[in-house]
């Protein structure tokens, strides 16, 4: 509703002032808003200007490949005599300064800068799946108690006051919870406990031992996990709620049991809007640096977490050998110490140099990251308003 | 899908336990993390050498950290393991195996465009320990001095404090950088600042080297350098297989040239 | 909503529920599969209760073992060094000022003065710093003498209890004689201590030599140097400090226990975090709390006026399309990580700030131009930037929930926009608007990357007496000092459990404030009802 100008109300006074009180308050709080706009709009602008031109090329294929599919490595930059730099990574370097040959005059190296980020953005996938599919499993279960038997008592006041407090725990204390629970004492299987084991129970055929995991893909994943619980049970639950309470009545009204209304009719509606906002959580954990610090995160790594040197078979080994071997493999994959992008970059920001070859690297890991991470947060606002039109009820 | 979970989990346990051990993993100070043993560690695969690398590298102390958890092959160091540390391990039957891989000399840094030529090493020590806060008192242009360490688990922290302190304390107001290119580029855009950083990251843009007490470091003359120091690879045992192979490569003629590109004096040039 | 039980059940659901029981013989599936889902539930609250054991489990230690290493402290004598060179620190912080006097002083004549004081401070200070040199070695020695026993008598304790678990003679016999071989004679402290206490009567004559051979240079000083005035001042009470140091030499006692009660206040109110030190180690956590609540306090003060305009402009004047911009754009701020920010800060905003400040126009405000591009300011800037995300959200669902019937009974009064907003709107939301900052602030606090790259890890307390350019200084916090130091230190030791004590005092102030935001929010609900 709009003020009455002065005209058409006799009573009011002269309003002018007022008018332009109005439109100054206007502006300043517009300028609050559009402040924080423009800053974010200038710092990613400020990425892309410097992070796309590593990432994409003139030529075809238009994307840097390199940068995308080779694991980091050292640079190598080899200087001639007129001053020309000639970038390679070890293996180049020398065939390099031989063909140079007199006309080599140094070469410098830096750590980190060469070859691509693919170990990296390897890595977050892996932690991301583990602690994914974890939080999934248990916020999903948490978020049907919440809003399908959960009756009002203390019971349920207690966990959502959890949530909440948990929602708030500072991301480096999920680090040291980490440390403590998944390096240092989950429980595993070996043959000899540890002398750290803080317990151990003998299984006969082997002994399971709570002596930690160990910094690795599962512990980093498992303490991610936590740190994305609360973000996932809310959305859970709010899209569980957004299921009209007609369904559930109809079913139950029909006779099928409190478990079959969820499963057939309470679940299929909520599970793509559990989905999307679970991609919400995914770029959460995927940015999360202080939980994977001390759980999973590694400086320098030469192999993908699946290229492993395991001793070849005998040629009569049985099947059973070769599927050992391959399940070993791929369990492997989450029991080693990984690279993560978000690791990556502060390795790049705190612990080499700051010149022109180093700055490409990082630009491009950040480029790629922020790419990534906003991707993924487009599609989740797409496929939201996407599903909003097709779930009409 | 409950019991699929449990025989998962199971799986997922009992896989923890038998890890194939053909990765090196490598761990402790930065001076030798950051920049010489990653490239070792790539030239040695590109000579043909078997073995695959992890490396993290967040300060010397770490090395034995990890060697005694056993969740290290080799530690690398940039100072000596102390007695505590040798008795950590041997509690836990890590039979500790020293092996000098290159001398590194810590350098004295300051901002390009700071005037002053030449440090006493009573200075340097007043400067770190907090006595010296600015620039006039030791003939510069007026403004406090901000001091750049390393972080306290560096075994270059420790190692300056008995070369160049006296075993003084550092001062309240030193800054703790997190690696030897973080002390670079602040000296570097700061005019008042100065730290010490390992003789690999002198060449660095927009800082200067100090004489301290008229001693420039120079590879040829290491051990007359009095801020010079040894740099050792840890193992537990008689290093054997593709470790001992790694290690002779480090000592060999090839690994002596990447360890002099790196910045460090191979042990052959100190004899 | 209950489900119809009893008579008259459709045949179908029939044969599900008896196909159902036939699984788990005995037993309601029903009742099962709704304890399932009540124990995943419970997943949020166990997690939040490991959370707290793990931390206490790994950080409880902290106390007894740091009362030991104080006792070792006390009892090897380093204290009683301390209390002397503790005053005798300050005599370089003057003699630091001469020096500056003396580089700025134009006058030859003066020049020579403030030189020859320079002089006869150091020469002053130099009787009692060599006897304090000579106690302070003493000192170490047996200070490493009883931390090596305590090694060794763990270590010997490990081993005697792995040859007690084992079975194989050979082995028992090996780790016996390992054991054997780890024994050593305890430490004497009371036979060691003995040099120190004869020595401090010397030490306080020294003392008070020193303050007197002090006197006489202060009173040779040249007047009318604003530097050598400073010095001037800050002399009776530093002459004040050694001679209480003197007598408090006097009154020493070794053997006085230290209590839980002073471990306690000297982590809590302990203005040292010195680690890796040749000397002694000090876990005192004021500087690092100091450093995080300065840069909190600067976020928020940065962020709540963005974005609190934000959420009221956007609620109540955009037009659909603006807000269509306006939205998205922040929510994604929250899906930037902080690392990348902090990355920012290094690359970006330090640089920036620097520049700034080094603009001529801009020399009348409090700390330019400013030496340091890491510092709490730069940190503050972004975790506010973070921040703002939070608190526009939280406030913007506040100002939504106003009742329509208030703004209704505003227009109709003939109130203009912008009283109904002022007068109206916001006041109703303002306990939202309150619980939306509280929020805020427990993101900035524990927040870590950003801090850890771009505070500037200096650990002291912030020097505030440079007024409010204070917030230009480095500091330490502690979420940084967790990251930056948890790595490198060994399991048990007493810094890797100090830093555990900081992550539960961090974990308790998430809690207080996460309580204190719902409060006020809880407050806003009632008013409402």
């Amino acid at each position: 509703m709009k003020p009455a100008s002065s005209t058409e109300n006799p009573f009011a006074g002269d309003q002018s002032g007022i008018h332009r009180r109005e439109a100054a308050a206007r502006r300043v709080l517009r300028t609050g808003s559009y402040l924080v706009v423009l800053i974010t709009a200038a710092i990613l602008l400020h990425i892309f200007v410097k992070g796309a031109p590593v990432v994409f090329q003139p030529e075809w294929p238009f994307v840097n490949t390199k940068f995308l599919t080779e694991l980091p490595a050292t640079l190598h930059v080899i200087e001639d005599k007129q001053g020309h730099h000639i970038e390679t990574d070890v293996s180049g370097a020398d065939v390099i300064k031989k063909q140079l040959g007199g006309n080599f005059a140094s070469e410098k190296t830096i750590s980190h800068s060469g070859g691509g980020i693919l170990g990296p953005i390897v890595g977050t996938a892996l932690l991301v799946i583990v602690s994914v599919s974890v939080a999934l499993i248990l916020g999903v279960s948490c978020a049907i108690y919440l809003s399908e038997y959960a009756k009002k008592g203390k019971f349920l006041e207690t966990v959502r006051l959890a949530i909440l407090n948990l929602a708030g725990v500072p991301s480096v204390v999920f680090g040291l919870f980490g440390l403590g629970a998944f390096v240092l004492t989950a429980p595993k299987f070996v043959d000899v406990p540890a002398e750290r084991s803080v317990l151990a129970i003998p299984l006969g055929f082997t002994t399971l031992s709570f002596e930690g995991w160990d910094t690795c893909v599962l512990s980093g994943g498992f303490t991610l996990a936590f740190v994305i619980l609360p973000v996932i049970i809310t959305a859970s639950e709010q899209c569980l709620q957004a299921v009209p309470q007609g369904f559930r009545e109809t079913s139950m009204a029909l006779g099928a049991t409190r478990w079959q209304t969820i499963r057939y009719s309470v679940l299929p509606f909520a599970t793509p809007g559990i989905l999307t906002s679970s991609i919400l959580g995914i770029s959460r954990a995927a940015g999360e640096t202080a939980p994977i610090m001390f759980t999973a995160a590694l400086a320098f790594k030469d192999k993908l977490p699946w290229q492993k040197d395991l001793l070849p078979l005998p040629a009569d080994a049985s099947i059973f050998a070769h599927w050992e071997q391959s399940v070993s493999r791929f369990l492997g994959i989450f029991t080693e110490s990984v690279q993560a992008l978000p690791y990556h970059i502060y390795t790049l920001a705190a612990k080499i140099p700051q010149n022109e070859y180093a700055e490409r690297a990082q630009y491009g890991s950040v480029f790629v990251f922020l790419v990534l991470v906003a991707s993924l947060a487009a599609v989740s606002v797409w496929l939201r308003i996407h599903l909003r039109k097709k779930y009409q009820w | 899908m409950k019991p699929a979970l449990t025989v998962l989990c199971i799986a997922l346990s009992a896989a923890l336990s038998s890890q194939a051990q053909t990765t090196l993993r490598i761990r402790g100070s930065d001076t030798l993390g950051a920049k010489l043993v990653p490239s070792l560690a790539e030239a040695f695969k590109k000579q043909g050498g078997k073995a695959s690398f992890d490396i993290a590298a967040e300060g010397s102390t770490t090395a034995f950290t990890n060697l005694a958890a056993g969740t290290a092959e080799i530690g690398m160091s940039s100072r000596k393991i102390k007695p505590d540390e040798r008795t950590l391990c041997r509690s836990k039957s890590i039979d500790i195996h020293e092996i000098d891989i290159a001398w590194d000399m810590i350098t004295v840094v300051v901002n390009k465009s700071n005037p002053v030529t030449d440090l006493k090493k009573k200075h340097v020590m007043q400067i770190f320990a907090g006595d010296i806060r600015d620039w006039s008192e030791l003939g510069g242009a007026p403004g406090p001095i901000s001091v750049y360490t390393r972080n306290t688990s560096s075994g270059t922290y420790r190692d300056f404090m008995f070369m160049a302190m006296k075993g003084r304390e550092y001062g309240h107001y030193t800054q703790k950088m997190a690696g030897n290119e973080q002390i670079v580029s602040e000296v570097a855009a700061n005019v008042n600042g100065i730290g010490y950083i390992g003789y690999a990251y002198v060449g660095s843009k927009g800082i200067k080297v100090v004489p301290v007490g008229g001693e420039i470091p120079n590879p040829a003359a290491v051990k007359s350098y009095s801020l010079s120091r040894p740099t050792f690879l840890y193992t537990n045992g008689e290093p054997a297989g593709i470790l001992k192979e790694f290690i002779d490569f480090c000592l060999s003629p090839a690994g002596d040239a990447i360890i002099s590109r790196a910045g460090f004096v191979p042990l052959s040039q100190v004899r | 909503m209950d489900s119809p039980e009893s008579s008259g059940r459709p045949p179908l659901r029939n044969l599900i529920v008896r196909s159902r029981t036939r699984a788990v013989p005995g037993m309601d599936p029903q009742k099962i599969i709704q304890s399932f889902f009540g124990a995943s539930a419970s997943a949020a609250v166990i997690v939040l209760v490991l959370i707290m054991v793990f931390l206490l489990l790994e950080g409880i230690d902290f106390l007894p073992t740091y009362q030991r290493e104080l006792q070792t402290y006390r009892r090897a004598g380093l204290e009683l060094c301390d209390i002397a060179d503790t005053p005798l620190k300050q005599q370089q912080a003057l003699a630091s000022l001469l020096r500056r006097a003396g580089a700025a002083a134009n006058d030859p004549q003066v020049k020579a003065a403030l030189s020859d004081a320079e002089d006869a401070f150091d020469t002053a200070i130099e009787p009692a710093a060599e006897v304090l040199d000579e106690l302070k070695a003493h000192a170490l020695e047996t200070k490493g003498l009883a931390v090596e026993f305590h090694t060794l008598e763990t270590s010997r304790q490990t081993l005697l209890k792995a040859a007690a678990s084992t079975d194989d003679p050979a082995v028992k016999a090996g780790l016996l004689m390992d054991a054997e071989a780890a024994t050593i004679a305890p430490v004497n402290f009371s036979g060691r201590i003995l040099p120190l206490l004869e020595r401090r009567e010397e030490l306080a004559a020294k003392l008070h030599d020193y303050t007197a051979a002090l006197e006489k240079a202060a009173a040779a000083l040249p007047a009318g140097n604003a530097l050598t005035d400073e010095v001037r001042a800050a002399m009776p009470a530093h002459i004040a400090e050694v001679q209480t140091a003197a007598t408090n030499l006097k009154t020493w006692d070794a053997d006085r226990p230290v209590s839980m009660f002073s471990v306690i206040g000297a982590f809590f109110f302990g203005t040292r975090w010195i680690t890796n030190s040749y000397w002694q180690d000090f876990y005192g956590f004021v500087p690092l709390l100091t450093g995080s609540v300065v840069i909190a306090v600067i976020a928020i003060l940065i962020a709540t006026p963005v974005s609190v305009t934000a959420a009221i402009y956007t609620n109540q004047f955009a037009s659909e399309r603006e807000k269509e911009i306006i939205k998205p754009v922040i929510e994604f701020i929250q899906a930037i990580p902080s690392v990348v920010l902090g990355f920012i800060g290094i690359a970006l905003v330090g640089d920036l700030i620097k520049g700034v400040s080094e603009w001529s126009w801009l020399q009348w405000v409090s700390g330019f131009p400013i030496q340091e591009r890491l510092n709490m300011f730069n940190a503050g800037c972004l975790l506010a930037f973070m921040a703002v995300p939070t608190m526009f959200s939280l406030s913007e669902d506040a100002l939504n929930n106003v009742p329509r019937a208030y703004i209704d009974a505003s227009d109709a009064l003939g109130a203009t926009k912008l009283q109904t907003v002022f007068r109206v709107i916001v006041p109703a939301g303002i306990s939202g608007i309150l619980s939306a900052i509280l929020l805020g602030l427990g993101r900035v606090i524990g927040e870590t990357m950003v801090v850890l790259l771009v505070a500037g890890n200096r650990i002291a307390i912030p020097d505030f007496s440079a007024g409010p350019g204070v917030i230009f200084q480095p500091a330490h916090t502690l979420t940084g000092i967790i990251a930056q130091e948890l790595g490198e230190v060994s399991r048990g030791s007493s810094h890797w459990q100090a830093l555990f004590m900081v992550g539960i005092v961090l974990f308790a102030i998430s809690l207080l404030v996460n309580g204190c935001a719902r409060a006020v929010a809880r407050r806003f609900e009632s008013h409402k009802a």
